[in-house]
């Protein structure tokens, strides 16, 4: 896995930082050893990205537009033929939901989960639930604290288990059409570069989640379809090679028991960057949901 | 009221996603299962990046996770036998460190520890951010049976950072 990360790193030099208070140029960066001598050596690592609701929570309060003509159609599911379109656009569809529902709108969010179901069952992956949930949702009775206790562990089970039953592949391309489909929505949220600072913030901020999936996706890239993924986010990734970064100290205080961290390393969006991002993407986009 | 509307979608979306009959496939218990989360009022809620699995004591495990802009974090360990040996965790950030070699700038990834969870105390490690990023959690399990796995989890709460000021 490391071998194939350290070409990328290569292929996309800017990744991981910027040179100083300067504007970076592209440059080599050494890893430390992350064990010291006399400590036991670690396991591989594990990669982990916030859902499509973690992010949507906060997105839908920013300075963005609601605009719900950017999701993918439910109707389009049954075209969806292959195990591999399967799983990409349940993903899509898992970030849809969380999109429409971060903007209350129910009433259309409620049409995606019958294609949901269908697309889970023929990817094999919607064993991985169901009673166990649903009799606890029942239980529930639409309580909003009980639905906000019960989901939080479901969400988590779900992604451990799907590795678990050696779904990972699936788990995948869910991961990668998710995340795709979030940042489709909010290039689309955004009024324009410039004209909604936050959004251009929280698509900066995406580069740290593309870096994480990406790491995800190469303990899988012997399955020739997640291969061909690992190249598409690559190229998305590659596009955030032209922001603008300055690096500084990480600083860390104390406050009684909570730690604060402020400064490190910057990057901040620019047209270029914004540009380059709206075209990959749409095109990955694209080719997913066509 | 905004974290209900993201586990209730999270809710909806999974029992869409993922009905049929229920499974035991997990090696280990969901980390919420596992860790307790300390009973206050601090409003933190269970993040879906939050992990369990089997560990072998004496070795260290890492994980990743995005910690976003306006969140604080809160994040416990521990394993799910009493006797399975004393958990600790360190959380840490790899950042860029510029030095010079020969008159030329070198750049070098270097770790640079958070916090330490406090030794055979099992506290947990709160932490804010002005900006995202990307954190590691390094676990390691100590004086249990070397020969047998033991579950731990850890668990990544988090919540809105609450603005100071008027």
């Amino acid at each position: 896995m490391n071998k194939m990360f350290y070409f990328l790193l290569a292929t996309v030099p800017c990744w991981y930082a910027c040179s100083g208070s300067e504007k970076k140029e592209a440059k080599e960066i050494e890893v430390e050893a992350p064990a010291e001598a006399h400590e036991p050596a670690a396991h591989k690592m594990i990669f982990n990205i916030p859902s499509p609701s973690e992010q949507f929570e906060i997105i839908s309060s920013l300075d963005g537009v609601k605009n719900t003509a950017l999701v993918n159609s439910p109707d389009k599911a049954k075209t969806y033929a292959t195990e591999v379109s399967k799983a990409l656009n349940f993903g899509v569809y898992i970030a849809d939901v969380a999109y429409l529902t971060s903007y209350r709108e129910t009433s259309k969010y409620m049409t995606y989960f019958g294609e949901l179901e269908k697309l889970g069952t023929d990817i094999g992956v919607a064993q991985v639930f169901g009673k166990e949930l649903s009799d606890a949702a029942k239980k529930s009775g639409g309580n909003p604290d009980s639905l906000f206790r019960l989901s939080d562990r479901t969400y988590t089970k779900s992604f451990q288990r799907l590795i678990d039953i050696e779904k990972g592949k699936e788990l995948s391309l869910m991961l990668v059409g998710g995340w795709v489909e979030s940042m489709h929505l909010i290039l689309g949220s955004s009024k324009g570069f410039g004209k909604s600072p936050k959004i251009d913030e929280v698509l900066t901020d995406q580069k740290l989640l593309a870096e994480n999936l990406m790491e995800f996706l190469l303990d899988y890239q012997d399955d020739a379809a997640v291969a061909v993924y690992i190249g598409k986010v690559g190229k998305i990734l590659a596009a955030y090679d032209q922001m603008d970064c300055t690096e500084s100290d990480t600083q860390v205080s104390k406050s009684g028991n909570k730690v604060s961290l402020t400064g490190g390393n910057s990057c901040k969006m620019n047209k270029k960057t914004f540009d380059a991002l709206k075209k990959e993407v749409s095109a990955v986009r694209n080719e997913i949901t066509k | 009221m905004a974290s209900m509307k993201r586990l209730t979608t999270q809710l909806m979306t999974l029992i869409a996603a993922f009905s049929f009959q229920s499974a035991s496939f997990s090696q280990c218990a969901a980390p919420a299962d596992i860790v307790k989360a300390p009973k206050d009022k601090m409003q933190y809620a269970v993040t879906s990046q939050s992990r369990s699995g089997a560990l072998v004591p004496g070795e260290n495990y890492e994980m990743s996770f995005i910690a976003q802009d306006g969140m604080d974090y809160r994040i416990s360990a521990a394993a799910k036998n009493k006797d399975a040996g004393s958990v600790s965790f360190e959380v840490y950030e790899m950042v860029v460190q510029k030095t010079e070699k020969d008159g030329q700038p070198v750049y070098k990834k270097v770790k640079k520890v958070i916090a330490t969870s406090a030794d055979g105390e099992n506290e947990p490690v709160e932490f804010t951010t002005d900006k995202a990023r990307k954190i590691v959690v390094k676990v390691n399990l100590t004086g249990g049976d070397p020969k047998s796995n033991q579950c731990v989890g850890v668990l990544i709460e988090d919540k809105k950072t609450t603005k100071i000021g008027l």
